[in-house]
């Protein structure tokens, strides 16, 4: 089993995302609001100010989805949220995140 | 499986003339029903209708997406139409609805029922594909553009 993040900078994607996970058979994940790092930087701390052009996040928030999901699952996962928002490697689209997990319990299917 | 493995021209209704929301649910369901699909047509159709009650499925864009799991329905089947003129649904964003994908299924496999509804949802949110199905002039026409689609999607297991 994997741990998965995911954060997905473009918020109107997510309904799009969440039927994907179904699709997929994944029964359950937690969103969360997020912010990140460059916002906060560029908009919040003065010194930085002027660097808004180069920090890329202009967006006022985010979406941090996590998950636990079979090990297997993880390749289609990170095609079809490429299919979704475009290449993942290029900025601004989102950052996926997969870490083993060793235990969980209360993880269920539909 | 597919989505479209579920489709054939047969459930393929273009145009929809129907002037009611439950005219359309009624038009769909009897095209499934004329190849045995279904055991009880009217049970199937009143548990459309009651899910509607619930929530309405006219989840905006002009798209609707009836169904129901029902125990009448021992096969999973999906029927498809377009009303150019468009229907009310009492969308969620009041607009009228020209795309109707209907879905009947067991009520012993939620799981596929759930992922059957969210493929249709996700290739409903592409725009491009919705307006070329408003231009189809047929189900074959419709059905081979759902199936371009759908082949860019990973199999439901």
């Amino acid at each position: 089993m994997k741990l998965i993040f995911f954060v997905l900078n473009k918020e109107e994607f997510l309904n799009e995302v969440l039927e994907s996970f179904v699709e997929l058979g994944i029964s359950g994940a937690t969103v969360i609001d997020s912010v990140g790092m460059g916002r906060i930087l560029a908009h919040d701390i003065p010194i930085f100010a002027g660097f808004r052009n180069l920090l890329q996040e202009s967006r006022p928030g985010n979406k941090t989805i996590f998950s636990v999901v079979d090990d297997e699952k993880i390749p289609l996962m990170v095609k079809t949220l490429e299919q979704i928002m475009g290449d993942l490697d290029e900025p601004g689209n989102g950052i996926f995140i997969s870490i083993p997990v060793d235990f969980a319990k209360g993880v269920h299917q539909f | 499986m597919q989505l479209t493995d579920l489709l054939n021209e047969d459930h393929i209704l273009i145009p929809l003339k129907c002037k009611t929301r439950d005219e359309c649910i009624r038009t769909l369901i009897e095209s499934i029903h004329k190849e045995g699909l279904i055991d009880d047509i009217e049970k199937a159709y009143l548990a459309i209708l009651e899910r509607e009650k619930l929530m309405t499925t006219g989840v905006g864009n002009g798209i609707a997406i009836p169904h129901c799991k029902h125990n009448s329905c021992p096969n999973f089947a999906v029927a498809f139409g377009i009303h150019p003129k468009g229907v009310d649904f009492e969308a969620i964003d009041k607009k009228k609805v020209h795309l109707i994908f209907l879905l009947v299924g067991p009520e012993n496999n939620p799981s596929l029922h759930i992922k059957l509804l969210s493929r249709i949802s996700r290739l409903m949110s592409n725009e491009e594909l919705r307006e070329q199905l408003l231009e189809c002039k047929s189900p074959r026409e419709a059905l081979e553009l759902l199936k371009e689609e759908e082949g860019y999607y990973f199999e439901l297991e």
